[in-house]
């Protein structure tokens, strides 16, 4: 056993290419080989441990405009897949109906991780604990890529297939994500735990978005969408059907908790024992789905 | 009365802080020399194997390639700590005991080419059972990790003082509690690195990252078959050690010996997963106790057993599992203690010393079982150990005497701080918080501990002197150089010796420069069980009086005076507190410096005229100080561990939020209040009292080195291994008892390890005030608050 | 193969020829031999490699030295002027913030990344910006009073220049 984790990464290629164009090209040409880069928090990670080792890496931090958050023309927003945790965290359109995303992505490993990792870092490395998946979930999110031959749009929901597996193409690149124009009484959380109070893998998290009437006291929809409890992000469409045109009540908000446990799969590691990601899955629902209704205005009846 | 001192007790930055503070201070790894090569170690991916064959030859082949060692081309010399258990050899001989036991290592031009080498050596292994639980590995038919150690037994302690059977038959109160531990990290920031180099004239210098440059100079020079004389430890600046430092290592060993095969400089650097895997930190306990106290609460024995997993060598081990007995014996009148310990071996990372070391499972449990007798007993926690601590001057059952002991005051204080703070807390009635849910509740604790000032005996038997401070006077008058082996890893024993040897010497703390962490400079211990402070400030002390001295004598006979009617203060000759005649003496020094602008004036002689004065009557002026401490302890096996010359004691209270629905817990605050003896540097006291607070809260509620079923560690990286970062850090407010420790060098006694003792039951104390819940395991994650919370229900409930 | 690349470190302009898979911290130490970045972990767990990148704080062994083509990097040996201590390392002396110091580099570009940012933090804001740098020995607390220290004193200086409030 060679014990070099943290000393030294392999060797391999380096670009910079300047478009996206460019940058799926250098993907494509090198047929699996090649991997894009954004912050490289998980990457280099993974390639120093000797998990990974692409023999050219294809950074994308000279892409003009992939980290740029901007509204888009529907009153929805269109955030660029290099935009980083930090920048997300602190964005002012991340508020209300939105918070889940920015508190989400301020949960994500340190300050200082934050200001490299990017949240389409965070979706594509596709780790089960990823904190911006479940906000991104619960918040509709398309996602924006682009290939040699093209580029599509695709529901987030579903995207990720596996742990460090996604839909993504060889030679794809993720360019951005755009979020729907939020309903008038709009509100979302993420709530996660951890057992120390920074620099952390998420333990168990949950995002909740809901919207309400305009009497604001009956749920019209909710979402929610679970962290590290099961391969992947983890939504739980029967807690979302408990709570949809339902009463804003305590038992309602139980009565989703419940359900989300239940869908839960965690499994034991040496982070925590699936019993407990269980059983705080239920608290966390409960957390998540009040802070959520409170910021859509809620009350109950 | 109060002695008024002008340099001790003041708060000067340390020595070494700037350049720290702009990035000029260099660490091992910082260290580059000519023709360096670099060292990689092959470490067994196996828990527990026999190695069948080991192939180098594809290794050796490999350009770039200077040299490759196996147990086959190296000494077949055992070492470890304690000379009665030494069992380790610098590279494994015919079976791997844990992942990370060392099989090879390998010198090349460069780090990726070592790292290739030694993925190319092969070895063949037969695997064995690995013995992986600590409390099963005395069973019968459990495979044997060492030869000699029967049914996997390392070390066994029996011991009894008084008493135990009749306190017992008198007690009001009788108690049983348990208590278990995980094993820890010292996580100290610099990984360990060791650059080693053979001169010309076959001497060998070793740049360590050590906590101790005499025993590794000593370890070296007994493994590679070297006169002790052509060994040369340095340690460079080193970024923390905490204990696992203390004891040399296969590594350093292994980089000497490539040195000597390659006649170049190598330099060898752990990765952090590296430091993990060699472990040396605390150990994992497992504790009963069973306490009884009369009717007023007054303790009247403990009957107390502890399992230690020691990993897969000795290490400082025996001493750890003495020091898990001892260390109990105060700071309570403990009229009869009865103590059997036993270490064994298992198939994981060999355990050490720590911070604390030994003691801090066996105080944590100790502290929270008074505090569960004290409800039996309607006392409040502050009660109950204010009717037990012992004064200044008692001798424990154990017989370690308490020459001072600040332990009611420091109870006192936190007392009067925790009334000031937080009406009603500290009362063992739990209170739910304002907070927006019911399901956050708060609690406070408080707890107790104490700790030795420096080991009593050396680590291998000698009549040895524990240090030798010299100080030379540099021949141009002026300053003084203080030359001393111990070790600065960061707790400011520079400083401290700097802060001695000027206030001893009447001179400002500037004009003091210390060398140290060098064999060739002095011989000294090294940083451990807390002996720096006393023993090497006894000796810094000894050597600033013999110069003094000698100063004084020439310029006594110069004046035409008494010695003993001079003194030197604030950097100044005095004359029974006057000037005196010193015209000829100002008159020549002028004359040595004609045309300089800068000349010593005012209305009194200085150090500067003085001292060169005596250089220039007496040539060098040289004085040397040294230490050893008087015979000690009791007669019984195993007394010599836990005496020390003096006993730093400390009492700390903590406030704590549980969330009664994840298990949470935030540690809201600390009062912590240490007695140090007389404080050397105000500053660094408080610095060393946050640090023990803050590894203390990591082992409460964070730390554990968690294992794969196969013997890995599952999470050797600072991410997985919680350390406390600043957020999980609470205020802490540090209050410094003094009381004048007459066994230490201007009354000072221990801060950097006592101070650990009672954050963890404080902790637990304001758990159990908080919910009612008594944790039994360390630390105690969410997971195990929950469990506990939900026992304890259920408990109420049936 | 090695790549010639331009970088601003510490306000000078330098060329360095670097492998791909070179590091940010590695090319400070060991080609410009500016070691007063330390390597902690190698996994951005820890924070000693911290240095500033466009004025980031940035964990330099997560970083390729490549990514910093064109770009500036400040480093602990970038703070002082000579002998004269840059006003957070003067009150990190003065506090007794340091002890063993391998945190120390990193937690002072942490602590300047924040003031340069906020002149004007509360103690919560400090413990939050320091959260990704780990330290053993000080418990953070003279760690977070120097930051406030130097915020005071700093922002002191800035009124004395007549500069904003």
């Amino acid at each position: 056993m060679t014990l070099a984790a943290g000393m030294t990464l392999p060797r391999f290629s380096f670009e910079a290419p300047d478009g996206v164009g460019a940058a799926c090209s250098l993907l494509a040409q090198a047929r699996g080989d090649a991997r894009p880069m954004a912050g490289g928090t998980d990457l280099l990670v993974k390639m120093k441990a000797g998990l990974l080792a692409p023999k050219v890496i294809v950074s994308l931090a000279r892409v003009p405009g992939l980290d740029a958050v901007e509204p888009s023309a529907d009153g929805g927003l269109r955030i660029g897949a290099l935009a980083s945790m930090a920048t997300l965290a602190a964005h002012p359109t991340l508020r209300g109906p939105r918070a889940a995303l920015a508190e989400g992505a301020g949960s994500v490993g340190g300050p200082i991780v934050r200001n490299r990792a990017t949240i389409g870092g965070n979706i594509v490395s596709a780790r089960p604990c990823a904190d911006t998946a479940p906000p991104l979930i619960a918040l509709g999110a398309r996602l924006h890529l682009a290939g040699a031959t093209g580029r599509r749009v695709a529901d987030i929901d579903g995207f990720i297939t596996g742990p460090g597996e996604t839909r993504i193409g060889e030679a794809e690149i993720l360019t951005a994500f755009e979020l729907p124009r939020p309903s008038p009484h709009a509100g979302s959380c993420y709530v996660k735990i951890t057992r120390r109070a920074a620099m952390e893998v998420t333990v168990v998290g949950c995002a909740a978005a809901v919207d309400l009437d305009d009497d604001l006291r009956t749920i019209r929809s909710a979402r929610i969408v679970l962290a590290s409890v099961a391969p992947t992000p983890l939504r739980v469409p029967a807690a979302e059907a408990t709570l949809a045109g339902a009463s804003v009540s305590e038992g309602a908000i139980d009565a989703a908790a419940v359900a989300a446990r239940d869908a839960a799969a965690p499994i034991d590691d040496h982070r925590a024992p699936a019993w407990y990601r269980r059983e705080v899955t239920a608290v966390i629902v409960r957390r998540a789905l009040r802070a959520a209704i409170e910021r859509a205005g809620g009350t109950a009846s | 009365m109060t002695r008024r001192y002008s340099v001790i007790g003041g708060r000067a930055p340390r020595l070494d802080a700037p350049e720290k503070a702009t990035g000029r201070a260099v660490y091992a790894d910082d260290l580059r020399r000519p023709g360096m090569l670099h060292g990689a170690l092959l470490q067994s991916p196996l828990a527990h194997a026999g190695i069948v064959r080991i192939d180098t030859s594809r290794a050796e082949r490999l350009p770039g390639v200077k040299a490759v060692l196996t147990a086959a081309d190296s000494p077949n010399v055992l070492f470890g700590v304690s000379p009665a258990r030494y069992d380790e050899t610098v590279f494994c001989r015919d079976k791997v005991r844990y992942v990370g036991d060392e099989i090879a290592a390998v010198a090349a031009v460069d780090i990726d080419t070592a790292l290739e080498a030694v993925a190319l050596i092969r070895v063949d292994y037969e695997p064995l059972e690995p013995v992986l639980d600590g409390t099963t590995a005395m069973e019968p038919g459990r495979p044997r990790i060492h030869e000699a150690y029967a049914d996997n037994v390392c070390a066994r302690v029996e011991q009894e003082f008084g008493d135990v059977e009749a306190a017992r038959r008198k007690a009001h109160v009788v108690r049983t509690d348990r208590m278990s531990s995980e094993m820890r990290n010292a996580a100290f920031l610099e990984p360990q690195c060791a650059l080693a180099e053979f001169g010309f004239d076959g001497r060998l210098t070793l740049w360590t990252s050590t906590q101790s440059p005499h025993y590794v100079a000593r370890t070296v020079a007994m493994v590679l078959g070297m006169p002790e004389h052509k060994v040369r430890v340095v340690m460079p600046r080193v970024g923390g050690g905490f204990g696992p430092k203390a004891a040399a290592s296969s590594m350093e060993l292994a980089t000497c010996l490539l040195a000597r095969a390659t006649g170049r400089p190598v330099k060898t650097v752990f990765t952090r997963e590296q430091v993990f895997l060699h472990g040396r930190s605390r150990h994992e306990f497992h504790h009963t106790m069973t306490t009884g106290v009369d009717r007023d609460g007054k303790l009247l024995f403990l009957d107390h057993e502890v399992l230690l997993d020691g990993g897969a060598y000795a290490s400082f081990g025996i001493a750890t599992v003495y020091y898990a007995g001892s260390l109990l014996g105060g700071p309570y009148r403990l009229p009869n203690m009865r103590f059997r310990g036993v270490r064994v071996v298992t198939n994981k990372p060999a355990c050490g010393a720590q911070r604390g070391h030994g003691g801090v499972t066996a105080r944590a449990l100790f502290e929270l079982q008074l505090n569960l007798i004290a409800r039996e007993l309607g006392l409040d926690p502050f009660e109950i150990r204010l009717r037990n601590v012992m004064e200044t001057g008692e001798t424990t059952c154990n017989d370690l005497n308490m020459s001072s002991l600040g332990m009611r005051e420091c109870l006192d204080v936190v007392r009067e701080r925790l009334r000031r703070a937080a009406p009603g807390a500290g009362t063992g009635t739990s209170t739910s918080t304002s907070t927006s849910t019911s399901t956050c509740v708060r609690g406070w604790g408080v707890a107790c501990g104490f700790f030795v000032s420096g080991a009593g005996y050396p680590i291998y038997r000698s009549r040895t002197h524990h240090c030798t401070v010299v100080i030379r006077v540099p021949e141009s008058g002026g300053g003084i150089e203080l030359q001393t082996g111990a070790a600065e890893i960061g707790q400011g024993c520079e400083t401290a010796m700097a802060t001695i040897a000027a206030e001893t010497l009447g001179i400002p703390l500037d004009a003091v420069r210390v060398r140290s962490g060098d064999t060739d400079l002095a011989l000294d211990l090294g940083a451990y069980s807390s002996r720096t402070t006393l023993m090497t400030g006894h000796a810094a002390r000894e050597a600033a009086e013999s110069v003094k001295r000698q100063i004084l004598e020439v310029v006594a006979a110069a004046m035409k005076v008494a010695p003993e009617d001079l003194d030197i203060l604030d950097g100044v000759v005095l004359v029974r507190g006057g000037a005196g005649s010193f015209d000829p003496i100002r008159a020549e020094y002028a004359q040595e410096h004609r045309g300089w602008p800068v000349q010593p004036s005012g209305p009194y002689l200085t150090f500067a005229e003085a001292s060169r004065l005596a250089f220039l009557e007496r040539g060098a002026i040289v004085g040397t100080g040294k230490y050893r401490p008087p015979p000690l302890g009791g007669r019984f096996k195993g007394a010599a561990v836990g005496t020390s010359p003096a006993y730093g004691c400390s009492a700390q209270a903590a406030e704590v939020i549980v969330d009664t629905e994840t298990g949470q817990v935030r540690v809201e605050r600390i009062v912590a209040a240490h007695d140090c003896g007389r404080a050397i540097n105000m500053t660094q006291v408080e610095g060393q009292m946050h640090g023990c607070v803050s590894m203390g809260l990591g082992e409460a509620l964070l730390e554990e080195v968690t294992f794969a079923p196969d013997g890995r560690i599952a999470n050797a990286n600072l991410a997985d291994y919680r350390i406390p970062t600043a957020l999980d850090m609470p205020q802490i407010d540090a209050l410094v008892v003094e009381s004048d420790e007459p066994n230490g060098p201007f009354g000072a006694k221990e801060v950097g390890e006592g101070g650990i003792m009672p954050t963890i039951p404080a902790i637990l104390g304001a758990i159990h005030d908080a919910t009612g819940l008594a944790v039994d395991e360390l630390p105690a994650s969410p997971e195990r608050i929950l469990e506990g919370l939900r026992r304890l229900r259920e408990r109420e409930s049936g | 193969m090695k790549r010639l690349m331009e970088v601003t470190v510490n306000d000078l302009r330098r060329e360095v020829a670097v492998e791909p898979r070179r590091t940010l911290i590695e090319m400070l130490r060991e080609d410009l031999d500016l070691t007063g970045t330390k390597h902690g972990c190698g996994q951005g767990d820890c924070g000693a490699c911290l240095v500033l990148l466009d004025g980031m704080p940035v964990n330099s062994c997560l970083v390729l030295a490549l990514e910093a083509a064109g770009r500036e990097v400040t480093t602990i040996e970038g703070l002082a002027d000579g002998t004269r201590l840059h006003p957070i390392q003067q009150a990190f002396v003065d506090a007794g913030a340091i002890q063993c110091g391998f945190c120390t580099p990193g937690m002072v570009l942490s602590a300047k990344a924040l003031l340069d940012r906020n002149p004007s933090p509360t103690e919560r804001d400090v413990r939050v910006a320091i959260s990704g740098n780990l330290c053993r020995c000080t418990g953070y607390q003279k760690i977070v009073e120097a930051t406030l220290t130097a915020a005071e004193r700093m922002r002191g200086r800035a009124s004395d220049r007549g500069g904003a409030p």
